[in-house]
């Protein structure tokens, strides 16, 4: 049995090494984003990016899909927080539905599926320019041409499956990758923490949302707007 | 005079590739740092909160949200390549209309007078077909530029680069002694623009 414990514990140790950076920097104080708020033993902080923001902070089109948003976590120092994505719920302001954030993997998912369900069209101007010297017989009207310059102009369109970004099965894994090692962490955090959140719903202009964290029965609500 | 058309055309067609390489979507990347709280966390993620958020999450905010939500069918322009060629011939009497471009270049390029078809086959220019553009730029000359801890060259060396589809540790060491590293994730056809301001620094010590 003992055996057992120590092998889980050398897999547990070795696949935590192994495994990517997590989340972002937290930045000094919850007081530092954009919105905050104090709970019993914690505070958070938090940002919702514009799609602005998100085209420059992921390389995924997160925008796609989801609503980003920057979380930090605040715990006291003696009394360890328990954090997990099921905690928290954006809820459009003065309604009654609400979303809970998506995994990394369902929201690579859904970015994947956007990316395959769009249409490539290729462009292909072209142009040619020639010049021949002497003359020659023109049997519809009689006479004889000279030489001189000829050009051609035109444009060919191809439409076709998209290719781009984000549509290979390849690309889906690099996204889910990138989504997981910059999204919150999970589990239970002794020190502040901080990453991205994302919830499936489109970004509306001036839309004015609620951010709301549950943990141990305390709710906080957090005001958040799209810039 | 043919031979000097002849050289025009090859120039023609060389910047033509160079640009229609560079017509491909590009991004840019702030390369957001990696946090060093990772030791004070229980990383593991249960599957089962997967599932059990892929199951609370699928309902849109309201319906006017499901209105917004993204077009399911979207469409993407792109240049697929510009075709500029050049001809010269002193032809034969007795033929008409005349073709410039049958000699010489028809043997072996495409003539612009046979029809508005592309000259080259789609994605013909794209020589990172299938891969991710690297582009670094800010970067001393003979800076040391390393990916997932190989030596891939000098700065000036790889302004630019392709990489297939994956994620990457990216190291820059420069002469005077500093050390910056990178997280990418590269995409097909996506360009990251590599920005060593945005890059974090290795302190002493530090293994990438």
């Amino acid at each position: 049995m003992n055996k057992l414990i120590l092998a889980f514990t050398l897999f547990y140790s070795v696949s935590s090494a192994l495994a990517g950076p997590k989340g972002t920097v937290p930045r000094s104080a919850a007081e530092q984003y954009p919105v905050h708020a104090q709970g019993d033993g914690f505070s958070v902080g938090a940002k919702l990016l514009s799609r602005r923001d998100a085209r420059k902070t992921f390389v995924s089109d997160v925008n796609s899909c989801c609503i980003a948003v920057e979380i930090a976590v605040y715990p006291n120092k003696a009394q360890p927080l328990n954090i997990s994505l099921n905690d928290f719920v954006l809820r459009l302001k003065n309604s009654e539905s609400a979303v809970k954030a998506s995994s990394p993997g369902t929201a690579a998912a859904s970015i994947q599926k956007n990316a395959k369900s769009g249409r490539d069209i290729s462009v292909y101007p072209t142009t040619g320019v020639g010049y021949s010297s002497g003359s020659v017989y023109d049997p519809v009207t009689g006479t004889r041409q000279g030489g001189g310059v000829y050009t051609q102009t035109g444009v060919g369109v191809g439409v076709g499956e998209p290719n781009g970004p984000g549509v290979s099965d390849r690309d889906r894994g690099v996204m889910e990758t990138e989504l997981a090692e910059k999204a919150l962490p999970e589990g239970s955090a002794l020190s502040p923490i901080a990453g991205y959140i994302y919830f499936p719903v489109s970004a509306k202009k001036k839309a004015e949302y609620q951010l709301e964290y549950v943990s141990d029965g305390h709710k906080l609500v957090l005001p958040v707007h799209v810039e | 005079m043919r031979c000097v058309l002849v050289c025009v055309s090859l120039l023609f067609l060389l910047g033509v590739c160079s640009y229609a390489q560079n017509s491909s979507s590009e991004t840019s990347t702030t390369g957001t740092a990696p946090a060093a709280t990772g030791s004070n966390l229980d990383s593991s993620i249960g599957a089962a909160s997967d599932r059990a958020r892929a199951q609370g999450q699928a309902k849109p905010l309201s319906d006017n949200d499901a209105d917004n939500s993204p077009s399911e069918h979207h469409t993407r322009v792109r240049l697929g390549g510009v075709a500029v060629s050049a001809g010269y011939s002193n032809f034969f009497p007795g033929f008409y209309p005349y073709d410039p471009f049958y000699y010489p270049l028809s043997a072996t390029w495409w003539n612009p007078f046979w029809g508005f078809y592309p000259p080259f086959p789609p994605d013909y220019f794209s020589s990172g077909n299938g891969k991710g553009e690297l582009k670094l730029s800010g970067l001393p000359k003979n800076a040391s530029v390393y990916v997932n801890g190989g030596y891939a060259g000098t700065a000036d060396h790889l302004k630019s680069f392709w990489l297939d589809p994956g994620v990457y540790d990216l190291e820059v060491s420069v002469p005077d002694g500093q050390r910056y590293k990178q997280r990418l994730y590269v995409l097909t056809g996506k360009t990251l623009h590599i920005d060593p301001k945005a890059m974090t620094t290795i302190k002493e010590g530090e293994q990438l």
